[in-house]
């Protein structure tokens, strides 16, 4: 999320209440908004059917869409992190141009590989040839979604973010109501990815308005992945272990075939998935907070030590950002922790609201728990980041991954009412070993920056 | 530490930036030394700053000096850690120990230590990213009363330490005697090899290597001074110019512990080194030597100084600053006010610093002594020599300088400012030497009214010139022959190389 510090500190400058909530809302936007923005276009669409739009047309094009982002977000990540990296040292060499070059060689690096993945994983499924290619259009699309974004909040413009989603998703909605008395399914999901379309090519034009166009390949950035080979890996398998317990669980004794070889788990994933809606304004505040009251402690540190002050200056300012850290995972504890609270609760209401069936409601709640771990976990994570300590990351990505994959086995075979607690414990295990690190790695900061350094 | 088969040299010589690399004084020293004892064999260590700069022989070295080792103190090192390698809290606790008897001005047990390091005790990578290595530089940076920016403490402790520290293992040639020609990184090497082999250690300082440093540190830009600091009047050091200066005390110290003598060209050196911590037991004086063909019987035997009226005035040196040729020119106006036919000779390179010696020929210009003074350049001073009456030196700092002994051996009376071993090689050191008598006159530094007089006071007695042109061969010839240098440096050699070994 390099870069969206600027623009929010900016309007948090101003001083009023307008401009506060503006910024919340866009850090909500940035952090989670194509994820909310799926959720939202799935559930308009499943609110609503045509006569004839058969329940196992629903669940085909349901099922796509949650392949569709599950996929893109595992196989982007590997981009995310290190395309990240590079724009912020480039930024902070003063060389702005080099963005979109940055931005064309990722794009047809994601473009082969994807076109490899989305053919190879979607073309023996039973489906019209044309609902494939359609899918796997898709598929490529919002994996350019994903790397668009990267850079657009890399030049921090976040309103045409926003904006390109709003009217996107509108399309998508639309659309897909449009083409479904003409092509049947097909069209439905041409529907939907024509205003996906209209969100990548809004987001692209953005881009192309804000840099001059340069060559094509710009080689150094690859580079980059050799040198910061943990952040490729991370940014891979840290949403590979978001997502390995939903994508175990289509495999699962009780899971269902859609359609050869399109699976569902019916059970697992919807209570799992609105559980997951209720961090997003935990999301959105540490943003804030992290982008703005942190980075500010963050730089004063290192402004100390590089100005030449002495030790007890640099470390009463720490104490100044160990301070702040404790007062924004309170608060972050007291949000979450109470909507958390509020939403267990409530649980049974909520089932009732969205449709799930009563039975789920063990489900939701533990989900509830998980998501509340699993955004503190991120919390972590990007603290970790900021700190540069990417093999630490890497370990608690690892050890995610390899926990969510172990106890969701683990959870699957004991039975449906231990469903959903691998993913939670999974979540805590890691929250634990990722919290060891930073409060090790804030206690011994000096020595992390210091020592480190090569010799000579 | 050494097997048995490896083959023993007489001398392991210790050098830092000095023969067969660099040309100089001390090089020529050593080149000559290693020369006149064709019968033992001599290796070396030398240090040098960084393989980036080519290390060429500037000498041809002699076939008794084999084997040359050189190693390089800055050379960029990769260091890893290794996490199965840690520093034992007990180790930390003794180098903590070593730190404080360093503290307290003594110089600390190196044999505890050295043997430490020799046996890995303390992995580099550890030293420079370990956390225990880390605690400990906290702990001497003193939290709560230092208030000198920590990052220059960060580095200024890695940059004094590292060299250290590379040092410390290093695989030295056997040797029957380690000398060493300095303190500093020579010298720690030289402690190195005392402590494990049990070969008694000599050490011979030309410059005080510590006092040098010093100078140097005090003008160095690149080491950090807080702002206000900088520009005050007063010349106190900077926190991290101390640390650097403590360090090389510190290695100075040891040096002189380990050594089992000291030795060093003049008495004044020797008071030097006293302060800097020498047992004044231990030193002894060996002054330099030179060649004496070259220069005597250089004047006249029959040389008429009753009778002379054309007189000429000589100079050799650099013409730089530290030579303080400007007042040399202001002392030669006074003398040429006195005497008619004066010519003076300024022999030595103008080249090495264009614009001072632009000054120096605009003061010339100023005190209209255009047609008695003459820039030479660089030349043969032996061809100069036999007409010139009196040689001047007017240098603000030397050691021995080699223009005095060779005045002395030539027969011509110098007059020279009060510094090095100018009034040793004029007045005569212990009392048979100066029972001789003088062969010049010394000035007070920067003084151009009591040189000018000085240099008159010679040219208008013949009768004292010609007795301090006597007094000078004899004075070179008795104690300054370079032959009288081998013999007492091989007997040195001799009485340690035969010594059993040291505990």
């Amino acid at each position: 999320m390099a870069g969206i510090g600027f623009e929010l500190r900016r309007m948090l400058g101003k001083d009023s209440y307008l401009s506060e909530m503006s910024a919340y809302l866009y850090a909500a936007m940035v952090s989670s908004g194509p994820w909310l923005m799926s959720v939202l276009c799935l559930s308009v669409l499943g609110l609503y059917s045509y006569s004839g739009f058969t329940r196992l047309d629903q669940e085909i094009f349901r099922t796509t869409i949650v392949y569709v982002y599950a996929f893109t977000l595992v196989y982007v990540g590997y981009i995310q992190l290190v395309v990240t990296r590079y724009l912020a040292d480039k930024f902070y060499m003063g060389e702005e141009r080099i963005t979109l070059t940055a931005f064309f060689s990722s794009s047809v690096m994601v473009l082969i590989i994807g076109s490899i993945i989305g053919i190879g994983g979607l073309w023996t499924f039973e489906l019209t040839v044309t609902y494939k290619i359609i899918a796997v259009m898709l598929f490529l699309i919002v994996a350019m979604i994903w790397l668009a974004m990267i850079f657009l909040s890399a030049v921090k413009d976040f309103r045409s973010i926003v904006q390109a989603f709003a009217v996107g998703t509108s399309i998508s909605v639309g659309g897909a109501f449009l083409l479904y008395p003409v092509m049947g399914l097909d069209g439905y999901l041409l529907g939907y990815t024509i205003g996906q379309a209209v969100i990548y090519f809004w987001l692209l034009a953005r881009l192309l308005a804000e840099f001059p166009p340069t060559r094509v390949m710009d080689w150094s950035m690859f580079t980059y992945f050799i040198k910061y080979w943990e952040l490729a890996l991370i940014g891979m398998l840290f949403n590979l272990a978001i997502w390995i317990d939903k994508i175990l669980f289509w495999f699962a004794p009780d899971s269902r075939m859609v359609v050869p070889y399109l699976r569902t788990h019916d059970m697992y994933e919807g209570p799992i998935f609105f559980a997951y809606l209720t961090i997003v304004p935990t999301l959105a505040i540490f943003l804030v907070k992290i982008e703005t009251k942190f980075y500010e402690h963050y730089h004063d540190y290192f402004a100390k030590i590089i100005s030449k002050k002495d030790l007890a200056s640099i470390l009463e300012e720490k104490k100044g950002m160990i301070h702040m850290l404790k007062e924004s995972l309170r608060e972050i504890l007291i949000v979450q922790g109470s909507l958390t609270l509020l939403c267990l609760f409530m649980a049974s209401d909520f089932i009732e609201i969205v449709g799930l069936s009563p039975i789920q409601k063990p489900l939701l709640q533990i989900a509830l728990i998980g998501s509340l771990m699993q955004v503190m976990l991120s919390v972590a994570v990007i603290i970790l980041f900021y700190f540069d300590l990417r093999k630490e990351v890497l370990f608690i990505t690892l050890i995610f991954l390899i926990s969510n994959t172990g106890l969701t086995l683990l959870s699957m075979k004991l039975g449906f009412t231990f469903y959903g607690y691998g993913y939670c414990y999974s979540c805590f295990i890691s929250l634990m070993f990722a919290y060891y690190f930073v409060s090790k790695s804030v206690t011994d900061l000096e020595y992390i920056t210091f020592a480190g350094q090569p010799v000579v | 530490m050494h097997s048995k088969d490896e083959k023993e040299y007489d001398v392991c010589l210790l050098l830092e930036g000095t023969y067969p690399f660099v040309a100089g004084g001390v090089s020529s020293w050593i080149h000559n030394l290693i020369k006149g004892m064709p019968d033992l064999t001599f290796t070396a260590v030398c240090i040098l700053a960084t393989s980036k700069e080519k290390a060429e022989y500037r000498y041809e070295v002699p076939d008794n000096f084999v084997d040359l080792k050189v190693v390089y103190l800055h050379d960029p090192i990769e260091v890893s850690k290794n996490p199965f390698k840690k520093i034992s809290a007990n180790n930390i606790e003794r180098l903590k120990k070593f730190h404080k008897q360093l503290d307290n001005e003594s110089a600390g047990n190196m044999t505890e230590m050295v043997d430490l390091f020799r046996n890995n005790k303390f992995p580099l990578g550890e030293l420079m990213h370990g956390k225990k290595a880390w605690d400990l530089l906290v702990e001497r940076y003193n939290v709560d009363e230092n208030k000198e920016s920590f990052i220059d403490y960060f580095w200024t402790y890695r940059f004094t330490h590292l060299p250290i520290f590379k040092m410390l293992p290093l695989d030295l040639p056997k040797a029957k005697v380690y000398h060493t020609i300095s303190t500093g990184y020579a010298g720690l090497l030289g402690v190195v090899a005392r402590v494990m082999t049990g070969r008694p250690l000599l050490l011979t300082e030309h410059g005080i290597y510590v006092k040098e440093r010093k100078i140097e540190i005090s003008q160095a830009e690149w080491v950090y001074r807080k702002k206000d600091e900088r520009f005050r009047v007063d010349s106190k050091l900077g926190a991290f110019q101390t640390f650097w200066i403590r360090m090389f005390e510190q290695l100075g110290k040891m040096c002189y512990n380990y050594s089992s003598e000291i030795y060093t060209l003049y008495e004044g050196n020797k008071d030097l080194e006293i302060l800097e911590g020498a047992d004044p037991d231990k030193i002894k004086i060996i002054p330099n030597g030179i060649s004496l063909d070259a220069f005597l019987g250089l004047k006249a035997a029959d040389h008429d100084y009753k009778g002379q009226t054309e007189f000429a005035v000589g100079f050799v040196g650099r013409v730089v600053p530290i030579k303080d040729v400007k007042t040399f020119l202001r002392a030669c106006k006074m003398v040429a006010l006195k005497i008619d036919k004066l010519k003076v000779y300024i022999m030595g390179p103008t080249e090495e610093d264009e614009e001072y010696y632009e000054e120096c020929v605009n003061l010339m210009k100023l005190l209209h002594l255009e047609d008695v003074v003459e820039f030479t350049g660089k030349v043969k001073v032996t061809d100069y020599l036999p007409n010139l009456d009196v040689i001047v030196l007017t240098s603000i700092s030397e050691a021995q300088p080699l223009v005095i002994m060779e005045a002395n051996c030539a027969g011509i009376p110098a007059v020279a400012s009060d510094v090095g071993s100018c009034r040793e090689l004029l007045e005569g050191r212990t009392v048979s030497d100066k029972a001789l008598g003088p062969s010049g006159i010394v000035t007070k530094v920067a003084d151009p009214v009591g040189t000018g007089e000085a240099i008159l006071t010679i040219l208008q007695k013949p009768i004292l010139r010609k007795k301090m042109s006597l007094a000078g061969i004899e004075r070179v010839k008795t104690f300054y022959r370079e032959s009288d240098l081998n013999e007492t440096y091989l007997k040195i050699y001799r009485k340690y190389m035969n010594m059993d070994d040291l505990e």
